[in-house]
């Protein structure tokens, strides 16, 4: 539910409850000032008639509201009192409220006892006209809060509303501020700041850390370098041919080591964005990959098809699209049965390498994930494929592995 | 020859210097910015191998420094960083070659040696031992003056246990040598073991010794001692 609609909700919903409470008390003192008026109207008429009786005043006109019965002298006198009864009425032809003004005075040894009567609205009357103005009250209400939540949240949420897409568009990756509009309203302006700090913040960490791992990543170079060349030192050095087997192993653990470190230290130049793109060739490009990894092909007497269009065009840094495309097609060297085949096949919109191999173990969607491999005896790090999926992701191509049984199929589509 | 080796890591310094010392290279170190420019401005040196990261100062702008003061010695930087704007920067600014730490000291030692044939453009192109002889601007290969037919890589395999003579190569250091940044992509080293049986096959064939013999287990060697 949006906000403006839980607000009016409530809005109405107190306005309702006000309203009710509302009408108990117009009913109650509009029926209190009717009674009181009308009390004061009889008691005026009775104290006419008393005046009437007692001679000093001339009477004008009878009226039927005021009845003059005598009482008995030894009755005491009693003082003007209101009555609410029930009366019938002729003209309705049936009973009605009726309120009579009664006093009774001894004028000359005689007591008088005067009556006025008057009919009264009965409060069902009144309840229901104050129900009926009140409801459209409310419905006036109702339907102007109605039009003006929706024009008016409209202009207040508006800077809300900016900010929310603000952040939705927001990505840690492109390095740049939240872009927050300005306001006037305290809430939104307390809201965009924090968001403004909370943002900032999360892009120096994110900073320090890129920073952190491509600090470390070099700095591990320099150490690995020593390990290598003390080890190739030690290699030439007196040495049995044990010692040399256990030299040589530990050296191409180094070599493992550096190459996953380099590997690392691309895929974090990836996510820093330091590769601008410009048009390449690419139909040359794999030309040349192919033939970098002829000789690999051969030696597995692997059958390659290739169907290349010449002058494909693509937007991509140019050493990027060689690791591209050599980790694709070593790949497809690598997973291949021996005397299996691969099928190259570029176009204008998509880069298709086809090879054989096993069948796949892992999970298809976790195949470009960081260190996932598919044995993991295998000597390769597993960066391979996260390195060509980052590739894709910058340059704004998609990648798409298919795979059936013993066929696997990569293909690369060119935004 | 002489050699300047700028690099602040000492350990690592010691390492080329012992491998370098071994061919008959005369080493000098310059472990800081300054310790370079003071050993640059006082001798004079054939080869200078520098670390673009210094401790107190910027690789590349020593090596802008060698180049104003029209510094005749080759430069091989060596660098941790692999960013590809920086080995063209270095390139651009008159480095003749960038080599990546981890680097192995039989591909440094390789390096240096072609940069030194490149500089010295008109009489060292021949690469001589006893009846192999080697052109490496024309990239012909003789034993015995009769031409091999070799592959690139053949070749470059050859030159490179010529540079390394006597020692022990191990399969990785050969593959990189041949293969560069795309090593990582391949399973084994059966295409060492396969040019090198191809080279040696080829040289047996003209009638040269079979100098390259195998260290089980480790990689190869260029015996000069047979």
């Amino acid at each position: 539910m949006k906000l403006v609609n839980r607000f009016t909700l409530w809005y109405l919903a107190i306005t309702a409850l006000i309203l009710l409470a509302g009408s108990v008390i117009v009913f109650t003192s509009v029926q209190h000032e009717n009674d009181d008026e009308e009390a004061r109207r009889l008691q005026g008429l009775v104290q006419d008639e008393i005046a009437i009786l007692q001679g000093k005043l001339q009477r004008t006109n009878k009226t039927s509201e005021v009845t003059v019965s005598e009482l008995s002298m030894s009755q005491a006198e009693r003082p003007f009192k209101i009555l609410d009864t029930v009366g019938w009425h002729s003209e309705f032809q049936g009973t009605e409220r009726q309120l009579i003004g009664s006093q009774s005075v001894k004028i000359d040894n005689k007591h008088f006892l005067i009556n006025a009567y008057a009919f009264a609205p009965e409060p069902e009357e009144t309840v229901a006209g104050t129900i009926r103005s009140l409801t459209v009250v409310f419905v006036l209400l109702l339907v102007v809060v109605g039009i003006t939540s929706v024009v008016v949240s409209k202009r207040i949420l508006s800077p809300f509303h900016a900010s929310l897409d603000a952040i939705e568009n927001f990505n840690l990756k492109q390095r740049e501020n939240l872009a927050l509009p300005d306001t006037r309203t305290e809430e939104f302006r307390l809201l965009n700041s924090f968001l403004s700090k909370m943002t900032s913040k999360a892009l120096d960490d994110y900073r320090t850390l890129k920073e952190f791992s491509e600090n470390a990543s070099h700095e591990l170079q320099t150490p690995l370098a020593i390990i290598r060349g003390k080890l190739e030192l030690l290699l030439q050095s007196e040495i049995n041919d044990d010692q040399a087997k256990l030299i040589t192993s530990a050296s191409e653990a180094v070599d493992k080591l550096a190459r996953t470190n380099q590997a690392l230290i691309l895929l974090t130049k990836l996510d820093n964005q330091e590769y601008p793109s410009q048009a390449i060739n690419l139909s040359e490009a794999t030309a040349k990959a192919i033939l970098l990894l002829q000789e690999l092909i051969d030696m597995k007497s692997i059958t390659l098809e290739t169907s290349i269009t010449a002058g494909v065009m693509v937007a991509i840094h140019p050493a990027l699209a060689d690791i591209l495309l050599m980790n694709l097609l070593s790949n497809a060297i690598r997973h291949n049965f021996e005397k299996g085949s691969i099928k190259i096949h570029l176009t204008n919109r998509h880069l298709t390498i086809e090879n054989t191999g096993e069948p796949v173990r892992i999970p298809t969607d976790q195949l470009f994930v960081r260190f996932k491999k598919n044995s993991q005896s295998s000597d390769s790090a597993g960066l391979g494929l996260s390195i060509v999926k980052r590739i894709c992701e910058i340059n704004g191509f998609t990648i798409n592995y298919y795979s059936t049984h013993e066929l696997h199929r990569l293909e690369v589509a060119f935004a | 020859m002489k050699v300047l080796i700028i690099e602040d890591n000492r350990q690592l310094a010691e390492s080329i210097h012992g491998y370098l010392s071994r061919e008959s290279y005369v080493c000098e170190h310059g472990f800081t910015f300054n310790e370079a420019m003071d050993k640059l401005a006082a001798f004079s040196y054939d080869s200078i191998i520098l670390d673009i990261m210094l401790p107190d100062g910027d690789g590349i702008q020593l090596l802008k420094q060698i180049k104003e003061k029209k510094i005749q010695s080759t430069v091989l930087i060596i660098s941790a960083k692999n960013a590809l704007d920086d080995k063209i920067n270095g390139l651009e600014l008159g480095a003749d070659d960038y080599l990546t730490k981890p680097f192995h000291l039989s591909e440094l030692h390789a390096r240096l040696k072609a940069i030194q044939r490149r500089k010295n453009f008109n009489n060292d192109q021949l690469v001589q031992f006893k009846e192999i002889s080697l052109n490496t601007q024309t990239f012909e290969a003789k034993v015995n003056e009769m031409t091999l037919e070799l592959t690139k890589k053949e070749f470059d395999l050859l030159l490179y246990f010529l540079t390394n003579k006597n020692r022990i190569l191990s399969r990785q250091s050969i593959a990189e040598h041949l293969w560069g940044d795309y090593v990582d992509n391949l399973d084994n080293f059966d295409f060492v073991y396969q040019h090198v049986k191809n080279l040696r096959k080829k040289i047996t064939q003209a009638d040269g010794k079979d100098y390259i013999g195998t260290v089980y287990g480790v990689g190869y060697k260029f015996n000069t001692n047979l």
